[in-house]
C-alpha cells in the first residue's frame, strides 16, 4: 500500500469501518511509514476538535416567536415552491399519468386498427358489385362450398374456391399446408384476389396440385391429386 | 425513585418520548409536542445552519423557517423514518436554498465574502460568559477551527458538519444530502484531510 491509498483509508480506519484485509494492510503500512501513522494522529485530533465545538444557542425569544408565527397562520400558508411540489407531487400526478397512458393506449389502437377497419370497409364496398355480377353468380352456383367453410352470404367465387382449397390442402404437403395454415389464420389479411377484383384469378396463387379430368361430354374439370371425394374441389371450364 | 424526577414526569409527560412519538402527537394537534420538539431540536438546527452559511441572525431566520416548515408539513411524516434525518433534511434544504439565493445575488458564491458579511470576524463566539485565562487558548483554537470549517468547499463542509459536529451516522449524513454512502465516506475523509491540514498548528498529538 502506498501514501495515497492509505490517505484515503484514514477516516474508515479511526472508524473502525475497514474490512480486515484493508486494516491488515494499513497497519502494515503505518508501521513503515512515519508520515501517514502521524497523520492518523491528526485526523484524529481533528475529530475530536469538531466534535468540541461549543454550539449555538437560540435567542431566548426564539421558541415564543416560532409559536407566534404558528398562531398567526404563517405557518399554514405554503410557499410557492411547496404549493408547486404539493401539485405536482407524483402521488397527485399519478392519476393524471394513469389517465394520460390510458388515452394513448386508446389512441394507439384506433391509429393501428384504422387501416383494417377502412381495408374491411374497402373490401366490403368491393365485394357487393363481384356478388352481384351475373358471370360470377353462375360460378358461385357451380362450386360447391368446402365443408367448414365460413363463407359469408353473397360470397364471391374466388372466395369459395380459396377456402375451398385451404380445406384441402393440409393432406396434400407441409410446406403448402404451412402456407395456407399461415394465410387462414390470419383473418384480417384480405386475400390478394379480393384486393383486386378486376382481375380476379391472376393475383391469386393456387399451391395445391389438380389434375385436369377429361370427359367424354366436353367438360373437363380440375381435381385435387389427392382425389379424396370429400374434397369436392372443382374448377369448371 | 426520587421526587424530584418524579415531579418532573408529572409535568413534562412527553419527555420520555422518542421524537418520533412526540411527532405523532404534534401531527394529532398537540402544541406541546410541537413546543418539545422545538426546545429539543432548536439548538442543533440553529448550529447546522450557522456552520453552513457563517451568519448567525440570517441562520436563526432559517431555523424558524425550519420548525413552520415541520409544522405545516407534519401528517406528512412517516413514522418509520428518523425525526432527526427528516427536520435535518429540511434545514440542509432551506440552507441551500440560502446559499443559492446569495449566488443568485452576488453572482458568485463567495466564503470570503460571506465572511465579510460577518464583519470579518467569522461568526460571534456562542458563549460570550467572561473565561479564565486557560480557557482562552481553547477559545482560540475553537474559533480557528469554525473558521477552518468555514473555508473548506461547501459540499465537503455539508458532510463532515453532520457527521462529527452533529454526530449523525454516515447514513443519515447520505440521506440528508441524497448520495450514497461511498461519497459521504469519501467526502468526509477528504474534509477532515483539508481540516486537518488547516489546523496542524493546533492539534495536540498523542505520542506518535
Amino acid at each position: 500500500m502506498n501514501c495515497r491509498s492509505a490517505e484515503n483509508l484514514l477516516s474508515s480506519f479511526l472508524e473502525d469501518e475497514l474490512s480486515q484485509r484493508e486494516r491488515r494492510a494499513l497497519e502494515s503500512h503505518l508501521t513503515e511509514c512515519r508520515r501517514c501513522s502521524t497523520a492518523v494522529e491528526e485526523m484524529r485530533a481533528t475529530v475530536d476538535l469538531l466534535s468540541a465545538l461549543p454550539a449555538f444557542e437560540t435567542s431566548p425569544s426564539f421558541e415564543e416567536e416560532v409559536m407566534d408565527r404558528i398562531r398567526s397562520g404563517e405557518a399554514l400558508r405554503p410557499t410557492v415552491i411547496e404549493w408547486l411540489s404539493e401539485w405536482f407531487s407524483p402521488v397527485r400526478l399519478r392519476p393524471v399519468f394513469l389517465a394520460g397512458a390510458a388515452g394513448c393506449a386508446v389512441w394507439i389502437a384506433l391509429i393501428v386498427g384504422h387501416p383494417f377497419q377502412a381495408k374491411k370497409a374497402d373490401l366490403a364496398q368491393h365485394a357487393a358489385p363481384v356478388a352481384g355480377s351475373p358471370a360470377l353468380a353462375q360460378g358461385s352456383a357451380a362450386v360447391p362450398t368446402a365443408p367448414g367453410a365460413q363463407a359469408p352470404s353473397p360470397a364471391p367465387v374466388n372466395d369459395v374456391i380459396a377456402s375451398a382449397t385451404r380445406s384441402a390442402s393440409p393432406s396434400v404437403g407441409s410446406n403448402r399446408s404451412a402456407t395456407l395454415d399461415a394465410s387462414s389464420s390470419s383473418a384480417g389479411v384480405p386475400d390478394s384476389a379480393r384486393a383486386n377484383p378486376a382481375a380476379p384469378y391472376q393475383d391469386e396463387y393456387i399451391l395445391d396440385q389438380f389434375y385436369l379430368n377429361r370427359s367424354e361430354d366436353g367438360v373437363h374439370s380440375i381435381v385435387p391429386v389427392t382425389g379424396r371425394a370429400s374434397d369436392d374441389v372443382y374448377i369448371v371450364f | 425513585m426520587p421526587i424530584e424526577s418524579l415531579r418532573l414526569k408529572k409535568l413534562d409527560p412527553l419527555a420520555e418520548l422518542s421524537d418520533e412519538d412526540v411527532m405523532e402527537r404534534c401531527a394529532e394537534g398537540s402544541e406541546a409536542g410541537f413546543r418539545t420538539l422545538v426546545q429539543r431540536y432548536r439548538s442543533r438546527i440553529l448550529n447546522l445552519v450557522c456552520r453552513f452559511i457563517n451568519d448567525r441572525d440570517r441562520a436563526e431566520e432559517i431555523a424558524q423557517e425550519v420548525f413552520l416548515r415541520v409544522f405545516r408539513n407534519r401528517e406528512r411524516y412517516r413514522k418509520s423514518g428518523k425525526f432527526s434525518t427528516w427536520i435535518f433534511t429540511i434545514a440542509v434544504n432551506l440552507t441551500k436554498n440560502e446559499i443559492r439565493s446569495r449566488v443568485r445575488h452576488r453572482g458568485t458564491y463567495s466564503l470570503d465574502a460571506m465572511e465579510e458579511e460577518s464583519g470579518g470576524q467569522g461568526l460571534p463566539f456562542p458563549d460570550w460568559k467572561p473565561l479564565p485565562d486557560q480557557d482562552l487558548n481553547a477559545r482560540e483554537i475553537q474559533q480557528k477551527v469554525a473558521e477552518a470549517l468555514r473555508k473548506i468547499p461547501p459540499r465537503y463542509r455539508e458532510a463532515v458538519v453532520l457527521r462529527d459536529v452533529e454526530g449523525l451516522s454516515y447514513e443519515e449524513v447520505g440521506e440528508i444530502l441524497r448520495i450514497p454512502g461511498g461519497t459521504v465516506r469519501s467526502r468526509i475523509n477528504r474534509a477532515r484531510l483539508m481540516l486537518k491540514e488547516r489546523l496542524k498548528p493546533y492539534l495536540k498529538l498523542e505520542d506518535v
